[in-house]
């Protein structure tokens, strides 16, 4: 198998040559960037995605179904045409979608993502950021769980954000993570100068109390954080396991979903669902347009191909 | 002396191989357990922190057939306790999704028993490369498992080679789990049963004929309705060879099994209430002393140190029950943890010149105030006790005190240790005034030292204890003091840091965390507020009861009070005397005392707030602005400027 990634990037819409005949799955749009994003199709071409944490169900449009039946809700829509505007999807929603694209026999997925002009903090001046309301807390989104208390399950990856919470939740939750090889991955370079502080200093606490190992790759480039994941997945033992815990930058979300839809049988999501505010970023910056091939034709050795 | 920081950081049991053998403190109520013994279900709880996982992991077969544990009796096998944590978002997974409750039970059923079982030969296997006497690596390889194939096809007869079939299974059923609408769920052996058949094929063997297993499943409050019916049913229905306990944070909840039936604590279980054992020991103390005591032995390599052969010997638990021991062991600690009377603090406060100066501007703000002919100059004459002076901004305050009435009094104390000051103003207000003049001057108030005040602010709880502990010898570096004793600034720093480590960790605390959070920080600045109210005529107050209102608490409410008794955010106090005297009050609410430090509020139990429902609801629900309005009018008698720069008020 081989999974590659291209990538174009511009100030708009306009740069990233989307084509006439676009079907946008997408998510709420709860800020200025997550309008725009969803304004590059017309309202007609556009179609809501929400996953329901309580029952583990997809709502496609208007029709809601166990998520276990996500490649039946999406079997109308032709993958050729489909792009996933990641700025609006939340995580699930994500994972859903790409899972069940590449399981109907799609060769590609479209992907649309745009950066914030700045996360909106608690106030003004503050450390930390509004980012998301309190949850419920991590749930099993079907056709990617895994079970934690197993030995099975050797290795995880975190990627981090600007929430250090989300992260000691899992460790005080799942305490038996701590046992297992995990490696904590941060965005550098972040998508401005400066936010990388922003992720590492709040999670300094969890760094000094528990043995984890650290990595890093690119924020905005799904492709590296795919790479990122392909170490550990290449250090797993025979019939072994690993978890990915995307709860950091949406870019590794999207390398996080393709991996976990790639290598169902190897590789489980924990995730926790957070309900993202209203308003919780300001203004609009890079625009991103990331194609994800996967040629599962050959036996050659699964590779991350740049683009 | 050296010590690897690191060991210290390990303040929680999840850091510690499942093999604690040797690194275990028995503690004082070990003997009341008699889980070993036993002949029916335990359900144990215990607050976070309070050693559970620890124990749990002492009982767990990883401990008991320890390679490094020397001589196992041979009734050890009388007890295989297996530790199960289960991972609660996968055990969540086993609902909807097109599938129904009762079908999800069967698959429920189905996973315990594969767990459990795999669990079982797995201990086997250790039992046979432990020292136990009657059964070797020879005996494991002899040993067949025939019943397994009767639910199995296929199933090998080997322990090992079972193992690794159950191994396999276990992947498939992840498998399907993950996928079950594209896949269908792989042949699973029947739970109980399939235990049991195996516990009966290793019982054929004479030197495990008196095999039981003890299974502890830990989180059992998190697990889904349904699956706390079946595992119940298998606790209603538990007997040697196989006993299925409980654990939890939190008192049962959930008593209906899968059947008609339902579980209750006089025929089905045992309730062993681990908090409520320690105290009950009345050695908390001593105990606390020990942990710290041997983890830096073990943080300086010293592993054959005498105190930890004592403390991690279940022999030997009598020796510590001495009081002599007990008195050495807490003598150690306070030498290392020195703390200051309360009259030499106030002495050593007019030692520093902004304390002193603070406290005259406060004085003489209170006799302007109260229009009193009187300076600050008359209260200072020579001999004026450190300790009464300090409590005159408060006591000046009071419209009730006449300012000449308070000279006079100073002056009778002064002279004789005689009148108001030694009756009851001094012991009702030294405490809180000593806080309030050091709230200035935040996180170093020397009130927060001392192993006494450690082991208060800890609320019996080892983890804050330990964190306490671990932070005062993380300041002692930074400050290059490293030996003990350490200094009271350095403990009391710590004390502070400490405090603001533990409301951060509140975030964690499910899925009311983010608003425990804000709870413990809106409820600790109305206790400091009120605290600085100027005449302090409730000093001390750190507890509220909710006893007045137009309604009585609803649902969200008393979930949130459960919530933060449950994570130990709240303590729940038998009621202390109420103002109004009369004993309609349910119950009061301490907030923990180890955030005690972070707000500048008192440790000790002493007086409560009394508030409505109403306002509670503000409390825990209300917006900023709702909260300030409840706060300030709580803490009314501060100025604007002191609710200004404590926070009740926006600039």
């Amino acid at each position: 198998m081989r999974v590659r990634f291209f990538s174009v990037s511009g100030s708009s819409a306009a740069d990233l040559s989307l084509p006439d005949d676009i079907v946008l799955l997408h998510g709420e749009e709860l800020d200025e960037r997550g309008e725009s994003a969803c304004g590059c199709a017309p309202k007609d071409a556009r179609v809501m995605l929400s996953f329901g944490v309580e029952d583990m169900s997809l709502t496609v449009g208007g029709e809601t179904k166990p998520s276990d039946l996500a490649v039946e809700l999406l079997s109308g829509y032709d993958w050729r045409k489909v792009f996933l505007e990641a700025t609006t999807l939340g995580f699930a929603e994500l994972f859903c979608a790409a899972n069940a694209l590449l399981a109907s026999g799609a060769t590609t997925v479209n992907i649309i993502y745009v950066e914030p002009g700045e996360y909106t903090r608690v106030s003004k001046g503050a450390d930390q950021f509004a980012l998301s309301e309190p949850t419920r807390g991590y749930v099993a989104i079907p056709n990617a769980i895994v079970d934690l208390s197993s030995e099975e399950v050797e290795a995880g990856v975190f990627f981090l954000g600007f929430e250090p919470e989300r992260l000691d939740r899992a460790l005080e939750e799942y305490q038996m993570i701590t046992s297992k090889d995990v490696k904590l991955v941060f965005g550098i370079p972040a998508y401005h100068p400066g936010w990388e502080l922003d992720a590492i200093i709040p999670h300094l606490p969890a760094l000094e109390q528990h043995k984890l190992q650290l990595d890093y790759c690119s924020a905005n480039d799904p492709e590296a954080a795919f790479e990122c994941l392909e170490r550990t997945r290449d250090a797993l033992g025979t019939d072994r396991r690993m978890f990915v815990a995307p709860i950091g930058p949406k870019p590794c979300g999207i390398a996080s979903a393709i991996f976990a839809s790639v290598y169902p049988e190897q590789v489980g999501l924990l995730f926790d669902h957070p309900r993202r505010k209203q308003k919780r970023s300001t203004g609009v910056d890079l625009w991103h347009r990331f194609t994800v091939t996967v040629d599962r034709g050959d036996d050659a050795a699964p590779t991350a191909t740049a683009g | 002396m050296q010590i690897n920081a690191s060991m210290l950081a390990r303040t929680r049991a999840e850091e510690h191989d499942a093999d604690v053998w040797g690194e275990f403190f028995i503690p004082p109520y070990f003997d009341r357990l008699a889980l070993t013994t036993a002949t029916k279900s335990a359900y144990i709880t215990g607050k976070r922190g309070c050693g559970k996982t620890m124990l749990l992991k002492y009982f767990d077969y990883h401990t008991a057939f320890s390679k490094r544990r020397k001589d196992i009796p041979a009734d050890a096998i009388d007890h295989i306790g297996i530790y199960w944590r289960v991972d609660t978002q996968f055990c969540s997974s086993l609902k909807h999704r097109g599938i129904e409750d009762t079908e999800w039970s069967v698959v429920f059923e189905s996973y315990f028993g594969l767990v459990i079982a795999t669990e079982l030969l797995r201990a086997v296997e250790a039992i046979a490369n432990s020292s136990f006497p009657n059964f070797n690596s020879d005996d494991l390889a002899a040993l067949t498992l025939p019943s397994a194939a009767d639910y199995l096809d296929d199933a090998p007869t080997g322990v090992r080679q079972l193992v690794q079939y159950l191994e396999s299974i276990r992947r498939k059923f992840t498998t399907w789990v993950s996928n079950v609408k594209a896949m269908d769920c792989p042949v699973l052996p029947p739970g109980r049963d399939f235990i049991l058949s195996l516990v009966g094929d290793l019982r054929a063997k004479a030197s495990l004929a008196t095999l039981s297993v003890f299974v502890y499943v830990d989180e059992i409050e998190n697990l889904v309705p349904y699956q706390r019916h079946v595992l119940n049913s298998f606790l209603k229905h538990s007997q040697r060879p196989l006993i299925i306990n409980f654990t939890s944070k939190e008192h049962p909840s959930n008593n209906d099994t899968s059947g008609p039936e339902s579980i209750n604590a006089t025929h089905d279980y045992r309730l062993v209430d681990l908090d409520y054992y320690l105290e009950l020991s009345g050695a908390a103390m001593p105990f606390f002393a020990e942990v710290f005591l041997g983890n830096l032995d073990i943080a300086a390599g010293r592993f054959d140190s005498e105190l930890l052969d004592v403390v991690c010997s279940h022999a030997r638990l009598a020796e510590r029950q001495k009081p002599q021991y007990q008195r050495e062991v807490v003598a150690d600690m306070r030498t290392r943890f020195p703390d200051v009377t309360d009259k030499q603090i106030a002495a050593n406060a007019l030692q520093v010149q902004t304390l002193k100066e603070s406290l005259y501007r406060r004085i003489s703000k209170a006799l302007k105030d109260r229009r009193s002919n009187l300076a600050v100059e008359d209260f200072l004459f020579e001999g004026a006790p450190a300790e009464a002076l300090v409590t005159l901004p408060a006591l000046l305050n009071r419209e009730t005190l006449l300012p000449d009435n308070v000279l006079a009094e100073l002056k009778k104390f002064s002279k004789n240790r005689k009148g108001s000051f030694e009756s009851t103003w001094i012991h009702n207000n030294l405490f809180g005034a000593i806080l309030e003049l050091y709230r200035p001057f935040a996180r170093e108030c020397p009130l927060y030292s001392g192993f006494d005040t450690l082991c208060t602010m800890s609320n019996n709880n080892l983890r804050n204890f330990l964190i306490l502990c671990y932070k005062t010898l993380e300041v002692a570096e930074l400050r290059d003091q490293i030996e003990p004793p350490y200094a009271v600034d350095i403990q009391c720093r710590a004390a502070y840091d400490a405090s603001e480590q533990l409301i951060k960790e509140i975030r964690t605390f499910g899925r009311f965390g983010e608003q425990l959070r804000v709870f413990v920080l809106r409820l600790g600045s109305i206790f400091r507020a009120l605290q600085a109210s100027p005449a302090m005529s409730e000093p001390e107050q750190n507890q509220f009861t909710i006893n007045s209102g137009g309604r009585p608490l609803q649902g969200d409410e008393l979930a949130f009070i459960a919530e933060a008794l449950r994570h130990g955010v709240l303590v729940e106090q038998l009621e202390t005397k109420s103002k109004s005297g009369v004993g309609q009050d349910i119950v009061d609410y301490q907030l923990n005392p180890i955030y005690a430090p972070y707000f500048q509020i008192s440790y000790r139990r002493k007086r409560k707030l009394e508030i409505s429902v109403e306002q509670f609801h503000m409390l825990i629900m209300g917006n900023e602005n709702e909260y300030r309005d409840l706060a300030r009018g709580l803490a009314r008698q501060l100025s604007d400027t002191d609710a200004l720069q404590l926070g009740l008020l926006l600039s």
